[in-house]
């Protein structure tokens, strides 16, 4: 494998810009219980430092071929792990992306967590997770991306349970680090077996090998180190479906999407940055990382999984009242959608909706926040208890914080795919390729981009009713009404939303509004491996105007539904309606509750880990320690029978000997009579006797 | 006097343990000073080991006397058989990659338990001496090279061990420590035996005496060249003899391994340990989880593997599985525990499984993960025991139940808790991580390597990391999170921020394992020549013995 010549001005700059978060989280650790302020405006600067770092990287490095950075680790036997990272386009877009959507999350905490008590431990936690974050996106080691992997994880359980004083918050950050975990057995297993064949764990390597595949017949032969290995095309199908594990919980994918709505305990910044922007989309990276080694099959399953999740996803949305809820749920359906992208080939085009996902999601999180702040900063000031995340006691906002409604409301044209925005120029694409390939291959696949085009719908749908139930109408909220009192936060929180409202336009990614894809993806595109490349690349290329005017219909259409259904006067119409139809339905119940997933989890998978908890431990003190007792009780008994036969019995041999001696003694004495008699006497006795015992016997 | 280093180390507390026995039981104070000063000493002996052992070359060529280093010989015991030959015992100590780390592992937590037994009050004059005394022994257990006398070091630990717990332990503590007597004697007969019967099967190559007759030894080095069998004897591994369809050779074995996995505990001979912990004071359990288990592991790598490596091989299948028994049954049963020093006991119990499952796979990865994990788990272990002890200080309580939201009130506890909870369920870059990784990439790498270990227990095993993040998380949700809400009301004054004492002890192991999980190569580099002759020992005599035996049957 050649290799660029390190350039030790990138790497230095790279250095710095990662280990300022490091840097940030130790002094936040030491000074944790410190009530002074300060440690906020510092980590923040830290950050806009690497941001400004990250930029930088981006414009002087852009378009230069990979380099990489490698140093030895440890050494276990002969094999050699190494520290190694590498920077290429796709590292690049992640460093600007993540210190970017970092650093605005910084900016905005400053004032949201301003009045926290714990709010250097906050500040700490940020750092960590972005330097762990970092690390994975620089990675270029299997096993160095699964250790930021958990770290990421563990400072998402941090943050998650930040107020931990909150039961239900402790109790959601242990569901989303245990969810995780699940996961991440996959991803685990999927690093063993690789090294089991490969014997490394570094992914330049890797493709190496893998590209150099020759295929033959039902083996795939490669080399190392001069040494011919083989392997079955079926053994990249099992390792990359383990990969895709970890992906699934990271990502919040079907079957393990139940712990993401959860994690909204914690503070919506931090829901902005990780659940949303960053963390949940370390998956999708991850599978473009290592895209070389997925096989058809598995790519057909990471297309079906991405595709019933972003469906599931659209539907729990469509009914939640919590405005954090549905923007959770639009999360899961929207990194669904990516994860698709992937299923059906489009690595580049689901690298491209991750970055407008990243831009326009953190946005609508750190607005809903921002309204949320308010709310709560009104209910303080008036002393009124409300839950002020409640959609159903909002309403009319937008005439209270104008600068939050406006970011609000381009940014949900953006996710609903509206033209003019980065949104349906990603969504667009992946719609695009997602038909294209099943028009290539046909059959069930079509199941695919239908499904696609229906949540974009839902999307549009949900977005809209969202907008309508929050910023119009009137406003529902105890003791405000129509008056005022409820005011625009300052500008450390509407500073970052317009930066994130202006990046979520068109004009970033592609000049033309109505254009296909962005030249983001040539940024991140890579050559196709051996191994995808055995997926037959025959793209059967649908006019891309035909798809763009179908996906702008349906968005419409959904907004249009959304904007009529919760009008004002409409929605009371309809509402007043569902009263008299007296329940509520089946399918509004199955969404409120997404599908009853985590009542399913709990009757089958928890209870089933329960009944062996408690299996395991009855049998450890009903059986085992049992047989222990038992033991322990036999020996004692037979030390009791012992002693007991020693004392009774050979004591009594030893004084029965004793006695039969003398009187065998006496016996014998009395022989020393000479009377020869008494001999022939006794000799007879004797031999009848032992002649007797014989024939009773 | 580098000479002699090992039996300094050894010996120093001995000579501690009998002035503090010429003490009167008034002067406590004194009594403590004099111990902490003795293991000290051992630690500092230690520690100038560790540190002359990285200026060593990474020992090369087979597995002899010659890998060993600081290598202490001299005759101890010889007994002129007659015709039988002549017995020879030695006093033969020295160290190699696999002792190192243990050793250094374990002098540096006997002082800790040393810190932690400050608080001893009860006759404390007894107490010392007796902690000395089990200084003295677990030293002498990994640095014996003669089997005989790591024997005598392997049963004197159960006498200061039984004691201890019998005596300074808690409401139960008869039934404990006679519980945890019980077992390890079981274990003890049955190494004894297979001890008999080497000794009537191995002599000496380098001394044979003018007359032809044989020397019979304990040498553990001779044991493990099968050369030194003599030809005929029951062990003899050129011709099996059987007993009741058994090899006999298999049988030793079996015997070494039951005995030594009682010590580890495996499942099912476990069920001494979470009686024992809970029984006994907070420094006891320290050194119980932290090193006398590792005992168990070390038995296994340094006399059962390396003399039977046919009956090793022969049985890895049935290793590996009771390895991913003990994970997946431990991970449950500390689940299901209501009491904390329970749950973290049962811990031990999954964690000390992946030791086995590593040692079956019998790559370099499983190997080396097996002892990385033993070391790992013993600062780990002795930092969750002394986080109980913490809670048991203050309120004499350790049930989970009867605590809630202590964060608020003792951050820094939390914190500290928070930070072993987590090196404990294999956070990546704290040391647990590594031992775990490296006993899943062997094991996993083992089915296509040398066939010892099938890829499904792997899987299975995989599934100790959700168990481990369950119960760990679950009891600091359940203990720590939440409002603050404590069974007593009086609690809430005595429950207390960490001591300086406290602080002391666990400010050492939290940059251990933190220096182990970010720079694995410290304790990697150090065992790396030891662990891959001791494989290529285990791999090549096992093979070579299993193929003659096949040709010669058939």
């Amino acid at each position: 494998m050649e290799q660029q010549p390190t350039n030790i001005w990138i790497w230095s700059a790279i250095a710095v810009l990662w280990l300022l978060p490091l840097l940030s989280f130790v002094i936040g650790l030491v000074l944790w219980r410190r009530r002074k302020d300060g440690l906020g405006k510092f980590s923040t600067s830290l950050l806009a430092v690497s941001t400004l770092l990250s930029w930088a990287i981006f414009g002087v490095n852009f378009g230069v071929p990979e380099s990489f950075f490698s140093v030895s680790w440890w050494t276990v036997g002969d094999t050699e792990f190494s520290f190694s990272l590498a920077l290429s386009g796709i590292t690049q877009l992640l460093l600007v992306i993540v210190s970017t959507v970092s650093l605005l999350v910084h900016v905005y905490s400053l004032e949201y967590m301003k009045d926290d008590p714990g709010k250097n431990r906050y500040f700490a936690c940020l750092g960590l997770f972005t330097f762990s974050m970092l690390g994975i996106v620089l990675s270029d080691s299997l096993l160095l991306i699964f250790c930021f992997w958990e770290l990421v994880g563990t400072s998402s359980y941090f943050l998650i349970g930040f107020w931990y004083k909150k039961e239900s918050a402790a109790l959601a950050s242990f569901k989303a680090f245990l969810v995780n975990r699940v996961g991440d057995l996959g991803f685990l297993i999927g690093i063993c077996l690789i090294y089991a064949i490969f014997k490394t764990l570094s992914i330049s390597e890797l493709q190496g090998m893998v590209d150099a595949i020759q295929w033959k017949g039902e083996v795939f032969n490669f080399e190392k180190n001069g040494e011919l290995i083989s392997s079955s095309p079926f053994m990249f199908t099992v390792i990359s479906i383990c990969l895709l594990g970890g992906a699934v919980g990271k990502s919040a994918q079907f079957p393990l999407q139940v712990w993401l709505p959860d994690a909204m305990e914690g503070p919506t910044p931090v829901s902005a940055l990780i659940h949303a922007a960053t963390m949940v989309a370390a998956g999708i990276y991850f599978i473009a990382r290592v895209f070389f080694l997925f096989t058809p099959p598995a790519l057909f399953i990471v297309a079906f999984i991405g595709a019933i999740t972003a469906v599931m996803g659209a539907v729990a949305a469509i009914s939640q009242y919590d405005i954090k809820k549905v923007l959770a749920f639009s999360t899961i359906s929207q990194l669904g959608f990516m994860v698709l992208a992937l299923g059906v080939g489009g690595r580049e085009e689901g690298l491209f909706h991750l970055a407008t996902h990243a831009a326009f999601k953190a946005g609508l999180f750190l607005a809903a926040g921002s309204i949320i702040h308010a709310l709560h900063r009104f209910a303080h000031e008036t002393h009124a208890h409300f839950d002020a995340q409640d959609m159903r006691l909002m309403g009319g906002i937008r005439r209270f914080m104008p600068t939050t409604f406006l970011v609000f409301l381009l940014l949900a044209l953006a996710i609903s795919g509206i033209p003019m925005f980065s949104g349906f120029l990603s969504k667009d694409a992946i719609i695009t390729k997602a038909f294209s390939w099943a028009s290539a291959e046909g059959g069930v696949r079509w199941i695919v981009p239908m499904l696609a085009l229906f949540s974009a719908f839902l999307t549009a749908f949900y977005m809209s009713r969202l907008v309508m139930l929050v910023f119009f109408g009137s406003n529902k909220t105890p003791l405000l009404g129509n008056k005022g009192g409820l005011t625009e936060n300052g500008k450390l929180i509407t500073i970052p939303l317009l930066v994130l409202a202006a990046g979520s336009l068109w004009i970033w990614f592609n000049w033309n509004p109505f254009g296909q894809g962005s030249w983001l993806m040539d940024l991140v595109a890579t050559d196709r491996s051996t191994i995808s490349g055995l997926y037959l690349e025959t793209t059967n290329e649908i006019p891309h105007k035909t798809i763009a005017i179908i996906s702008i219909l349906v968005s419409l259409t959904g907004v249009g539904l959304g904007y009529v259904m919760y009008d004002e006067d409409e929605h009371q119409a309809i509402a007043e309606l569902e009263e008299k139809t007296s329940k509520p339905g089946f399918w509004s119940e199955l969404s409120f509750n997404n599908w009853y997933l985590n009542e399913l989890y709990d009757q089958t998978v928890v209870y089933s880990f329960n009944q062996l908890t408690k299996a395991s431990s009855w049998a450890d003190r009903r059986v085992i320690d049992p047989v222990v007792n038992l033991t322990g009780v036999l020996m004692v008994v037979t030390s009791v029978v012992v002693g007991w036969f020693d004392k009774k019995v050979v004591d009594g041999l030893v004084q029965l000997t004793v006695r039969i001696t003398e009187f065998f003694g006496n016996i014998a004495r009395s022989f020393q009579g000479g009377a020869v008699q008494k001999y022939i006497a006794w000799s007879l006795f004797f031999t009848l006797l032992v002649v007797t015992w014989i024939l009773i016997k | 006097m580098m000479n002699y280093l090992l039996s300094l180390i050894i010996w120093t507390p001995v000579a501690g343990a009998l002035i503090v026995l010429l003490m009167k039981d008034k002067q406590a104070t004194a009594i403590r000073w004099i111990s902490l000063a003795a293991v000290l000493l051992q630690l500092a002996g230690s520690s100038i080991l560790l540190f002359q052992f990285y200026q060593f070359p990474e020992s090369s060529g087979g597995y002899s006397i010659e890998s060993f280093h600081f290598v202490e010989k001299a005759n101890w015991i010889t007994m002129d058989l007659g015709s039988w030959g002549v017995l020879s015992i030695d006093y033969l100590l020295g160290v190699d990659g696999l002792s190192v780390p243990l050793l250094w592992m374990s002098t540096l937590i006997l002082v800790i338990g040393m810190i932690s037994s400050w608080s001893i009050t009860k006759q404390v004059k007894g107490y010392f001496a007796l902690y000395l005394l089990l200084s003295s022994s677990i030293i002498g257990c990994f640095v014996a090279l003669d089997f005989f006398l790591f024997y005598i070091f392997f049963e004197f630990m159960l006498l200061p061990m039984y004691f201890l717990i019998g005596i300074w332990g808690g409401v139960r503590r008869e039934y404990a420590s006679i519980k945890f007597f019980l077992y390890t004697l079981v274990g003890s007969v049955l190494i004894l035996v297979a001890m008999i019967g080497l000794y009537i099967s191995v002599s000496d190559p380098t001394e044979i005496l003018a007359d032809g007759r044989l020397v019979r030894t304990f040498n553990l080095l001779h044991m493990s060249d099968p050369a030194n069998f003599i030809a005929g004897s029951i062990l003899d591994p050129t011709s099996l003899k059987e007993w009741g369809g058994v090899s006999i050779r298999s049988l030793a074995f079996l015997f070494l391994f039951v005995g030594f996995i009682i010590k580890l505990p495996a499942v099912p001979f476990h069920t001494w340990l979470p009686d024992a912990h809970v029984e006994a004071p907070t420094p006891v359990s320290v050194v119980l989880a932290g090193i006398l288990l590792k005992i168990g592991g070390y038995g296994l790598l340094r006399i059962a593997y390396p003399i039977f490596p046919e009956a090793a091989l022969d049985y890895s299948w049935w290793v590996g599985f009771l390895g991913v028994v003990a994970i997946i049954y431990g991970g449950f049963n500390a689940m299901a525990q209501s009491d904390l020093k329970k749950l973290i006991a049962y811990s031990s119990v999954s964690h000390m499984g992946f030791v086995l499952l590593g040692i079956a796979a019998g790559t370099t990865e499983g190997y080396s993960g097996a002892v990385f994990q033993m070391v790992s788990h013993g600062f780990i272990s002795a930092a969750l025991f002394l986080i109980a002890g913490v809670l048991y200080d203050r309120t004499h309580d350790r049930m989970i139940e009867n605590y809630s939201g202590l964060a608020e009130k003792m951050p820094y506890f939390t914190a500290v808790t928070v930070f072993f909870f987590f090196a404990s369920l294999g956070l990546p870059g704290l040391s647990g991580f590594i031992g775990e990784l490296l006993v899943f990439l062997g094991a996993f790498q083992s089915s296509s390597v040398n066939g010892q270990v099938p890829q499904w227990m792997a899987v299975l095993a995989t599934f100790g990391l959700v168990l481990s993040a369950a119960y760990y998380l679950w009891t600091l949700q359940r203990m720590f999170y939440g409002r603050l809400a404590l069974r007593e009301v009086a609690w809430k004054d005595m429950l207390t921020e960490l001591t300086n004492r406290e602080w002391l002890m666990f400010i050492p192991l939290v940059f251990i394992v933190l220096l182990l999980g970010i720079f694995p190569h410290f304790l990697l580099d150090l065992m790396n020549g030891s662990i891959n002759q001791l494989k290529e020992l285990v791999f090549e005599n096992g093979k070579t013995i299993i193929q003659s035996l096949n040709s010669g049957g058939s």
